[in-house]
């Protein structure tokens, strides 16, 4: 598996974003309360969230640059953690400052189910290609396609196999048994 | 595939996807922490090197520049001194090795020890009048009474009493060659006092005022 899924540009944007944010978005946060060892975290998550979607879109999905982006993504997450809490009333969606985030963030907010946190420790233990697979394929979002040519299967049908092999693996290595067909 | 299946898979395939979604974040995540964890560092201040105030080779440049300049301030000082600045800054009492003085309340205190006792005392006009007063008229009282006779001013007593020693030609020879030289450099005879002091600076090293010889000499240039 890959351990840095973020090319060199990727870095340096994600880094200058960090730098050139932190103080004032982990300050807004203490300003409205917040302890500055959760506001630290809130910050992180959410240059996190927008790292995700970075790698997924490109950049050149933040049509109102990443620094207003990582705004919004933490004003969501900051709302969204109070009405979790039960201490707001208003949905973080109604906050006109909140761009329509919500299916984003649904996505990345989701929590996941036991079989779920047992399949991320086992994806970690496959090989760097099977893992570089699924990644393309469930994480990017590349089509078979794609994937083919950028791993050098040859057909689009071979990177398919490959990955019910992979698919079934898992399931193995859970214990789930494997469905008769693809 | 019938539809039980297809939705198992399915949900199998969602399960996947968020998998691998987390096991990418925890990627990320540590990326930023590494990039906080550099933020914290160009966040401190430098570290202080923390050096002694005086370590060992600042302590011996700078007292070895103290020493130079010291050197070289007392060598211009004296430089510019006159010779009879020179004759009073090296014209020192002679050191009493003839008669040391005995206190003690078992013995009876002659004239001598008197007298010897007022010169170590330095009180010079009663050394000078005990010293004088005394009937043995010994080269080393001579050299105690022209000391004395020096420091009350009278110049020409005390060159007196030297050329005395002087003519003895005993113990304090060059005791007595040191004083006149002094005294001569005292009056302005630079070329007088430099005839005795070149004759106690050719006398072996650390001969009786030999080095304080060479050091007069070196001043006068």
């Amino acid at each position: 598996m890959s351990d840095n899924p973020l090319t060199e540009q990727q870095q340096k944007q994600v880094s200058d974003l960090y730098k050139e944010n932190r103080e004032r978005l982990i300050g807004w946060l203490i300003a409205r309360g917040v302890d500055p060892t959760d506001a630290l975290d809130l910050y992180q998550q959410s240059v996190l969230a927008v790292t995700e979607r970075l790698v997924k879109n490109g950049i050149d999905y933040f049509r109102n640059g990443l620094s207003a982006y990582l705004f919004s993504v933490m004003k969501y997450m900051y709302y969204f953690e109070l009405k979790k809490k039960g201490n707001i009333s208003i949905d973080p969606l109604d906050n006109e400052m909140v761009f329509n985030l919500k299916v984003e963030m649904d996505d990345f907010l989701k929590e996941p189910d036991d079989q779920t946190l047992r399949l991320r420790q086992k994806v970690k233990q496959l090989d760097k290609k099977s893992y570089e697979l699924l990644r393309l394929f469930y994480y990017e979002g590349k089509s078979m396609r794609e994937i083919a040519a950028a791993m050098g299967y040859g057909t689009e049908q071979v990177a398919k196999t490959t990955k019910y092999r992979i698919l079934n693996k898992l399931r193995k290595m859970i214990n789930l048994t494997q469905p008769d067909s693809i | 595939m019938n539809e039980e299946n297809q939705h198992i898979d399915q949900q199998f395939e969602d399960q996947v996807r968020h998998a691998i979604t987390l096991a990418e974040r925890d990627n990320i995540r540590d990326f930023i922490s590494s990039l906080e964890q550099n933020y914290a560092d160009e966040q401190m201040p430098p570290k202080a090197v923390v050096r002694p105030m005086f370590n060992k080779r600042f302590f011996l440049v700078a007292a070895s520049l103290l020493l130079m300049a010291a050197a070289i301030m007392t060598f211009r000082s004296m430089k510019g001194q006159s010779p009879t600045q020179i004759a009073d800054a090296y014209f020192v009492p002679h050191p009493n090795s003839h008669l040391p003085v005995v206190r003690s309340n078992d013995e009876v205190i002659t004239a001598e020890q008197w007298a010897v006792h007022r010169y170590e005392a330095e009180d010079w006009p009663e050394a000078f009048k005990q010293l004088s007063a005394l009937e043995d008229q010994n080269e080393h009282i001579r050299i105690f009474i022209g000391v004395s006779a020096y420091f009350n001013d009278d110049i020409a007593a005390a060159k007196n009493e030297f050329q005395a020693v002087l003519n003895m030609k005993a113990e304090e020879y060059r005791t007595a060659q040191w004083y006149l030289g002094l005294i001569e450099l005292k009056e302005g005879n630079v070329e007088k006092a430099k005839i005795y002091l070149q004759e106690l600076a050719s006398q072996p090293a650390d001969s009786s005022h030999q080095r304080d010889a060479v050091k007069v000499l070196d001043e006068l240039g």
